[in-house]
Order: C-alpha cells, then sequence, then structure tokens
C-alpha cells in the first residue's frame, strides 16, 4: 500500500511537472526578429550610406537594405561596439531562397561582406553570446555604366563570310582528299581504255571489210 | 585590415551616435553634414567608387551576391545560346565612326536591361515556387493555417500572373527599343561602309535571337 501511494504521488508530481512545463511552453512568446528599414542618405560622387547603431541577442536584427543594382558595389560592415563581443552576419539578396553570405565578426570586432546585387536585399546580425551592441554602415557606390564597356555582339564581315566556307573543305578533309585515289582519274583511265578499244575494233572491222 | 579599423574608428565611431538617433526619427542632416566629406574616404577604401573601363573591372572584388546576380552576368556573355555570327564592318566601341557611337552605346543598354529583366522574372518565379511549396506543406500543420493558407495562395498566384504581364509589357518595349537601335546602326553602316540593308541581310538575326531569347514563351 504504502508503495502504491509513493507511485501515485511520483506520478502526480511527473503530471503537474508536464503540465507546467507545457503551460511554460505555451505562455512563452515566439522568438520575433525586429526588422529595421535602412535609411540610405546620398552623397555627392559616392553613392549612398546608411548608418545604424544597436543591439541584437542571439535571434538578431533584421535589415532591410533598400533596392540597388547589380553594377553597383557595395560593402555592409558590422562592428562590435565592445571589446570580445562577437557577431554571426548573413545576407542575402531578397529572392534568393537561402542566406548567400554568411561571415563572422573577426578578431578585430568586424565584418566586411563586399557584394553587389540586384534588387533589395536583407542582413541578419545575430549576436553569438547574449545581448550585445553593435554598429551597422551599408555603403551604396553609384552604378558603373556597363553598358558603356560592351563591344557589339557582332564579328567582322571576314569572318562571318570564313565560317560558311570553312565546313565545305577543311584543311584535313582537303589534304586527305589530296592523298585519296582521285576518282577523276579513274574515270580517264577507263575513258581512255574504252577509246583504245573502240579504235581497235574500228580497225579490225576495216581490215576484215578490206 | 588595421587601416581600416583605425579609419572606421577615427572616422565613424563619433558620428555614429548622430546616425542612430536619425534612424530613429531625428532629421539626417547632422549625419550627414559630418560624413560628407568622410565617405569619399570610405567610398574608396572599400572600392565602392573609382573608375572603370571594363566590365570584369567594374565588378572585381565585389562579387554578385545571388543567384538572380550570376545569372544577369552569363546573360550578358551568352544570353542563352551562343548569339548568331552577325557580320558588322564596325566591332569596337572606340575607333568607329562618330555615326555608331549612340547606337552601340543603346545596344549595350538594351542588353543589360533584357539581361536583368530576365534573371529577375526567372528568380521571383523560383522564389515563388518554392515559397508556394513551403506553404503548402506547412498549411495542413494547424486549421488556422490551412484556413489562412487556402485564401493566400490564390493571391500569391495573381499576383504572379500580373508581375508576367508586367514583363510581357516591358520586354516588348525593350525589344522595340533594339529593333530601332539595330536600324540605326544599319544606316550607319551603308553611310560609311556601302552596305546597304545591313538590317534587312544580319540585324533581324540578332533581332530574332535576342525576341527568342527575352520573350515567354
Amino acid at each position: 500500500m504504502p508503495s502504491a501511494s509513493c507511485r501515485f504521488i511520483v506520478c502526480l508530481l511527473v503530471a503537474v511537472t508536464w503540465a507546467e512545463r507545457a503551460n511554460a511552453q505555451a505562455a512563452a512568446p515566439p522568438r520575433v526578429v525586429p526588422i529595421e528599414w535602412l535609411k540610405t542618405q546620398p552623397f555627392p560622387d559616392t553613392g549612398k550610406v546608411a548608418l545604424y547603431e544597436g543591439e541584437a541577442d542571439t535571434a538578431g536584427v533584421a535589415f532591410a537594405i533598400p533596392a540597388g543594382t547589380v553594377f553597383s558595389r557595395c560593402v555592409l560592415v558590422v562592428a562590435a561596439k565592445e571589446p570580445g563581443a562577437t557577431f554571426t552576419v548573413r545576407l542575402r539578396n531578397d529572392l534568393s531562397t537561402g542566406w548567400d553570405r554568411t561571415e563572422a565578426t573577426g578578431a578585430n570586432g568586424l565584418v566586411e561582406i563586399k557584394y553587389r546585387t540586384e534588387g533589395g536585399a536583407m542582413a541578419l546580425v545575430q549576436s553569438t553570446a547574449g545581448r550585445q551592441k553593435f554598429q551597422l554602415m551599408v555603403l551604396q557606390g553609384k552604378e558603373i555604366p556597363v553598358h558603356k564597356f560592351l563591344n557589339p555582339p557582332f564579328v567582322s564581315r571576314d569572318a562571318a563570310r570564313a565560317p560558311a566556307a570553312a565546313p565545305a573543305t577543311p584543311p584535313e578533309a582537303a589534304a586527305k582528299a589530296s592523298e585519296a585515289p582521285g576518282t577523276p582519274v579513274v574515270y580517264w583511265v577507263i575513258a581512255a581504255l574504252l577509246a583504245g578499244l573502240l579504235a581497235l575494233g574500228a580497225i579490225a572491222v576495216g581490215r576484215r571489210k578490206h | 585590415m588595421m587601416n581600416r579599423v583605425l579609419l572606421m574608428t577615427l572616422l565613424v565611431c563619433p558620428l555614429w551616435p548622430t546616425a542612430a538617433r536619425a534612424q530613429t526619427g531625428i532629421p539626417w542632416t547632422d549625419a550627414v553634414d559630418g560624413l560628407r566629406n568622410t565617405a569619399g574616404d570610405w567610398a574608396h577604401d572599400y572600392g565602392v567608387t573609382g573608375g572603370a573601363s571594363t566590365v570584369a573591372g567594374a565588378v572585381d572584388a565585389h562579387g554578385a551576391l545571388g543567384d538572380v546576380d550570376r545569372a544577369v552576368e552569363s546573360a550578358l556573355d551568352d544570353p542563352g545560346g551562343s548569339p548568331p555570327p552577325v557580320p558588322a564592318s564596325c566591332l569596337t566601341r572606340d575607333g568607329c565612326e562618330e555615326c555608331f557611337e549612340r547606337p552601340y552605346e543603346q545596344l549595350g543598354r538594351s542588353r543589360v536591361l533584357l539581361a536583368r529583366a530576365r534573371a529577375v522574372f526567372d528568380a521571383t518565379h523560383r522564389f515563388a515556387t518554392a515559397a508556394t511549396a513551403l506553404g503548402d506543406n506547412l498549411a495542413p500543420s494547424t486549421r488556422e493555417a490551412a484556413l489562412v493558407w487556402q485564401f493566400q495562395k490564390p493571391k500569391i498566384a495573381a499576383s504572379l500572373t500580373q508581375f508576367d504581364a508586367t514583363y510581357d509589357r516591358k520586354i516588348a518595349d525593350m525589344l522595340a527599343v533594339l529593333r530601332r537601335t539595330l536600324e540605326e546602326i544599319g544606316q550607319c553602316e551603308a553611310r560609311f561602309y556601302n552596305n546597304a540593308d545591313w538590317y534587312a541581310r544580319f540585324g533581324f538575326i540578332y533581332f530574332e535571337f535576342m525576341q527568342s531569347r527575352y520573350r515567354r514563351v
């Protein structure tokens, strides 16, 4: 009987513990990652820059980076504000299905990610331990006029003519043709033999008549 | 690297509090005025500015971030199958008659715009497909999610249809510009190289190729 009551108490304790844990899990708010919409400010002859200072925990802070073009050079710099603080920085294009780059702060507490991307991008700064302060800078260069460097996608008039003639008599085939027994020669031999036979026949017919 | 750290420390740190305040609603003016003289140095230090005379020089060190960016770059070299060999009298941007300058620049611009449009189109569809698949997998987990997803999924499909229509319209405009540009090149060919009817004989081959590459099937 005492063993039965002990068993009951243990079961009750387990049930209560489970219920408490379930309640705690249900009550705990989901870890929502805050999103900061970066505002860039233009600079003459440079491009645009956005600066931010804040804190991040292990869940991180996400940053929506304004749209650029694939031909404007950008850099994202994250600097730990306190010595020893470390961060992981992830970066992706808005249309990528996963993170395109993941970097961690080095011994100097700094991360630099140089990139170019079409459209908007998103960065996620996560502290590796607890809540830590950091500074972030995004620098977007002006769009490089790549269209001015592109040569026209055409070929020279001679080159356009050459490929058409080349397959008809490629050098190797021409060499083989010259080495192979020439068919025209054979025809000439046959023709000469036939002509000879005709001449002999004509002579023979002539002699019989005489 | 050490120089950059020093640069960051000396230039950026004193200004960051102002910038951070600006981020939270206080005007940017102070931060901008303070940074105006130093932003150029940062940009130079990180290679964000500076001259470039080739495509490779322009993009060196700042790698393409995502698939969409790599797709733009590869489309410039090879827009899906090698272009047909279209003969022309002048093959470089430099050293051609002045007549070619504007149409050749416009031709480059058209190629870049078409490549960017197609890359974004493909990436958007890839992203939508992946997102829809994720939604389909997650929706049955709870009744509420299933109900919400039932209403959201048609909206995504409708947005994509609208996006496709926009793409078609933009591509038609871009191709019209491309055609006019090729006709202009034809006029220059006739004027300077006695190459009459260049568009009718050769230019249209390139136009047809680009049209088949970028028009949606």
